[in-house]
């Protein structure tokens, strides 16, 4: 196909009034409703006013000295804060049965849940709101991200991050990022843990976010139950418990040199997803999808819960793993 | 201090040019959020505004910045394991407006805008910014922070390959890409 439009090749003026004519046209028909954007601005103001800045929100740097002397100024109480709360603490924080872990880089994970206002699922919420850096602060070479499950309301995330020659070691980063909405009606990661590649790696998991003080959501070590059959062997498995706050969701993994299982529950009836096939698991319907190398078994329980199972197995083990964990969730996760 | 009152009356008239640029760059669905978002940053940095007249630049620049960190949101996660690097972390890429609601139904607009698409981002930006958002280079320049020779380079550039775009058989462009 061949564009014309009179003279324009050799009229360079009556080309660029071709342009003007067309963007003038764009704005005509571009509906501005000024009252409406100042309105929610003004909610969103005032609820601003009400709470701390948003920690991911960086200010433009027009006069950056106002700036530079405040965080002098900040560094500066940050240390001496810091001075006296090591020399005043003797008793080490850990609860034997919990790994400590050191703190992940926090560049690694932006949150702007402003950008999320209006969000009508935790997916749209998640690509509105959430930058992940995880290849240690830059950005992968390719980022899957898998809603192993998910509500209105709700979702469990599985990140994989290619860092291939931007990390030594790993090679690639995964992470489980259960997301939500708060209570006062925010979109944030709940909790979450960066998942290690093998038994040798770390685990790390994400700062618990809700209480602003970036302190560690609680993930216990656990090993593979005896009535699950994975395949292969030596396995690496964290239980991140059922929090009682809102969704009262549990997750558990178990993770092998080539094999990964994720299940979890939560108190919410699931939404379907386009790659759903339907199918009855124990008596509870259900679907199963695959996406990204994963195939993931959702369940809706009784009383509006989802049960959801997933992993990088064929397709027949995921629905018999599923089916098995399902049988045993009291014991899978225990109140 | 800027109070509230004083904030809204020296910002209001600026809305309708900052919707324009957020439209064209994350899209018409995204812009009013865009916008709200952007006054909300100028808000909470209203102490860096030297002075009242320099408001302009100062808040196209911060709706340039947010929404290339929606960019960053949108298309980065949005990115597949399949998807090559360039596309999966473009942060620069723009939202395609050749569909937009407000298209005209005249073809050669269309195809006009269909090219415009098709640019690299360094020329795409600066012509939307120009034609369809209506700046001038110097607040280009400002909002891009660039200076205008460069803006007006840019510029001339950006039409010389759109001209040549336009005067190519739509099939040898795709093959050539």
């Amino acid at each position: 196909m061949i564009f014309h439009t009179p003279d324009h090749a050799s009229l360079p003026s009556a080309f660029e009034e071709f342009l003007i004519a067309d963007g003038a046209t764009w704005r005509d028909q571009l509906t501005i409703n000024v009252t409406e954007i100042q309105k929610q601005f003004h909610e969103q103001r005032a609820h601003l006013q009400q709470e701390e800045i948003p920690s991911t929100i960086r200010l433009p740097s027009a006069h950056t000295h106002i700036t530079r002397h405040r965080l002098i100024w900040g560094g500066i109480v940050a240390l001496l804060t810091c001075l006296i709360a090591i020399s005043f603490s003797t008793i080490p924080m850990h609860t034997p049965s919990l790994r400590s872990s050191p703190p992940p880089l926090p560049q690694e994970i932006i949150e702007n849940p402003l950008a999320a206002i209006g969000s009508m699922s935790p997916q749209d919420a998640f690509t509105k709101s959430v930058t992940l850096l995880p290849c240690n602060g830059v950005a992968a070479r390719t980022l899957s991200i898998t809603w192993l499950a998910a509500s209105f309301d709700y979702g469990v995330a599985y990140i994989l991050a290619d860092c291939t020659n931007l990390l030594k070691d790993p090679r690639s980063v995964s992470a489980l990022l259960p997301f939500g909405k708060t209570l006062s009606g925010e979109w944030k990661i709940m909790r979450g843990s960066i998942i290690p590649q093998s038994p040798n790696s770390r685990m790390a998991p994400f700062p618990d976010h809700s209480d602003q003080s970036a302190v560690y959501g609680p993930a216990y070590n656990v090993t593979v139950p005896v009535w699950l059959s994975l395949p292969g062997n030596g396995y690496l498995g964290a239980l991140m418990p059922a929090d009682a706050q809102q969704y009262h969701d549990a997750l558990a993994y178990w993770v092998s040199q080539q094999y990964i299982f994720i299940t979890g529950i939560f108190a919410q009836a699931p939404v379907r997803p386009s790659c759903a096939q339907s199918m009855t698991i124990n008596n509870y319907p259900g679907w199963i999808c695959q996406q990204n190398g994963l195939a993931f078994v959702t369940l809706l329980l009784s009383g509006n819960k989802t049960f959801f199972f997933a992993g990088n197995a064929p397709r027949d083990q995921i629905i018999e793993d599923a089916a098995q964990a399902q049988a045993h969730l009291s014991e899978l996760f225990p109140h | 201090m800027v109070d509230e009152a004083s904030f809204d009356s020296l910002t209001t008239p600026h809305i309708p040019t900052m919707v324009r640029i957020a439209a064209v760059l994350v899209g018409q669905a995204y812009a009013e959020d865009a916008v709200q978002e952007a006054l909300l940053r100028a808000w909470q940095a209203r102490e860096t505004l030297r002075t009242s007249s320099a408001i302009r630049p100062w808040l196209l620049r911060i709706t340039v910045n947010l929404c290339h960190d929606w960019q960053r949101g949108r298309f980065g996660l949005e990115g597949k394991m399949t998807e090559p690097l360039d596309v999966a972390t473009n942060i620069a890429r723009l939202a395609s407006f050749a569909n937009d609601p407000g298209s005209t139904n005249h073809a050669a607009f269309l195809d006009l805008r269909r090219e415009i698409d098709r640019l690299p981002d360094e020329y795409r930006l600066i012509i939307v910014l120009r034609y369809y958002v209506g700046l001038d280079a110097s607040e280009i320049g400002a909002a891009l922070q660039l200076p205008s020779p460069t803006v007006r380079t840019r510029l001339r550039r950006g039409l010389d390959r759109l001209r040549q775009q336009l005067d190519k058989p739509f099939s040898v462009m795709e093959g050539t890409r």
